[in-house]
């Protein structure tokens, strides 16, 4: 789709069918009480900074059924990393199946005028940003973890952020035209199974090119056996590209940040985790396939910790990395050939 | 008020051993376990120290018998519990030191581990920690230990 503006009715309606929560936030479990079901923002800030943002709910598939537990995730980095993981008694969330509109606490993310209006409140991290996406989201894909748990996903790459954000004590910083990333992904599994992942996008600069590519591969626990991989490659607002599974191949090399990392929630940070996450120092993508390829090169330059509790070992937790960095993005694709460097984040998931 | 700092941890540690206990007897059940009926007492800014185990409530109180003794200020304690320093840091550079047989603390460890583990899955842990970090610069007038 070239010129959102042109089909805006289109954009709505697609947004709306296909990012809308599957279930509600709140409430009692699913039946099978492993639901899980997130909402994840990317925005490029000011100083070559980056803000995440998770609105999530999860079930406990360990402790057994019971309540749905809406949480907020929210990271900045601007040289240095702030953060909040907070829960959220049910009478302070609102949030329907089939809307996409939600409230945790004083946090809202809203879909108007084909536009999300995203609200943060939290300790160290205010933001009032209008996010528009610049192109389709993608059909919902679903990939199956074995034992009938699965997870799903749609992506819009390319969003334009404007409004502003504070972080901790420094002044509110205007966010104008800066690139923004999104996803959903919802599913029935259990944190700590058989379970990792990489997920990361790209934005080239538009001045640059008008390239985004997202980039992620699902894996066992161990990270040795591949369940799904691809690599999706945009050109403006058209999907151009997606290479699939035997089409992608993913490397990593040595191990990045010798260091403790900033954690969330801070409790986590008690427990005596060493300074190795599991993130490569380099992590490469390499895909070819009919006359096209693409090679992807992201070095991640600082990470974060969110720590879950793993529901398959009530005394582990899952680790999400969450690293930005710079990405070098070489290809050709779709006739043209291109290359590019950008900011970037990527996140690894270790059980 | 001489023993503040000891008093406001003692309370803090209390309540959350007690919602521990309440909340997810599991991670509590696998914490005393680990500490195998031990007490370990706690000494921070030369106050009166206090005493912690966990075979019968209050679970804290003050008392200077235990196999493990462990000295730290409550700066150091603040900025654990605040996540800006890791706990092997602190052991490592001295601001936290532990004493007693290296089982003992070892199990001390695995205790602490099985708490935070019980503090990670309970929102009521999460609650209380969170107030008590919140607080720590204003430093709120804690109930007693008993």
């Amino acid at each position: 789709m070239n010129g959102v503006t042109a089909s805006s009715r289109l954009l709505d309606e697609s947004v709306r069918r296909t990012d809308c929560w599957r279930r509600p936030l709140n409430g009692p479990s699913s039946p099978r009480g492993l639901n899980k079901e997130w909402m994840h923002f990317c925005v490029a800030l000011p100083r070559d900074g980056h803000l995440l943002v998770n609105l999530n709910v999860a079930e406990n598939g360990w402790q057994g059924h019971g309540q749905r537990g809406p949480r907020l995730i929210a990271l900045a980095w601007q040289q240095r990393w702030w953060g909040t993981l907070t829960s959220f008694p049910d009478q302070d969330v609102t949030g329907l199946a089939g809307d996409l509109d939600v409230r945790l606490g004083a946090n809202r993310l809203i879909w108007k005028n084909r536009t999300f209006h995203l609200s943060l409140r939290t300790t160290d991290i205010a933001a009032e940003l209008e996010l528009e996406p610049r192109m389709l989201p993608t059909l919902a894909t679903s990939t199956s973890l074995g034992g009938s748990h699965g997870l799903n996903w749609v992506v819009l790459p390319r969003l334009i952020a404007n409004g502003w954000v504070r972080i901790g004590s420094s002044p509110r910083q205007d966010v104008e035209n800066a690139v923004a990333y999104h996803d959903h992904n919802w599913g029935d599994f259990r944190w700590g199974s058989d379970l990792s992942w990489e997920w990361g996008y790209v934005h080239a600069r538009p001045s640059e090119a008008p390239w985004s590519l997202v980039v992620m591969r699902l894996a066992g626990g161990g990270g040795h056996r591949t369940v799904s991989q691809a690599l999706l490659v945009w050109r403006g607002g058209t999907l151009v590209r997606i290479f699939h599974n035997g089409e992608v191949s993913f490397r990593g090399e040595g191990s990045a940040f010798a260091r403790r990392l900033f954690t969330i929630p801070p409790v986590a940070r008690l427990l005596r985790t060493g300074t190795h996450c599991g993130v490569p120092a380099r992590f490469e993508a390499h895909a070819a396939a009919l006359g096209d390829s693409l090679t992807l090169q992201f070095e991640p330059c600082d990470g974060a910790r969110i720590a879950l509790p793993s529901e398959a070992d009530p005394l582990r937790v899952v680790v999400l990395n969450e690293t930005c960095g710079r990405a070098r993005v070489k290809g050709q694709v779709a006739g043209e050939t291109f290359s590019f460097g950008a900011s970037s984040m990527m996140e690894f998931v270790r059980g | 008020v001489v023993d503040r700092s000891s008093r406001r941890f003692g309370a803090y540690l209390r309540r959350s051993l007690r919602l521990l206990s309440r909340d997810s007897p599991f991670h509590f059940a696998a914490a005393r376990r680990a500490a195998g009926g031990m007490a370990a007492v706690v000494h921070i800014d030369g106050e009166p120290p206090i005493a912690v185990q966990l075979e019968r409530p209050p679970f804290v109180a003050r008392g200077d018998v235990g196999a493990v003794r462990v000295d730290v200020s409550l700066a150091t304690l603040d900025a654990l519990l605040s996540a800006e320093i890791a706990i092997d840091d602190a052991i490592d550079d001295e601001s936290l030191r532990l004493r007693g047989e290296a089982d003992a603390l070892s199990d001390c460890l695995d205790a602490l581990h099985a708490w935070v583990h019980g503090a990670m899955r309970c929102p009521s842990l999460g609650h209380l920690h969170a107030r008590y970090v919140a607080r720590r610069s204003t430093g709120p007038t804690p109930s007693p230990p008993t």
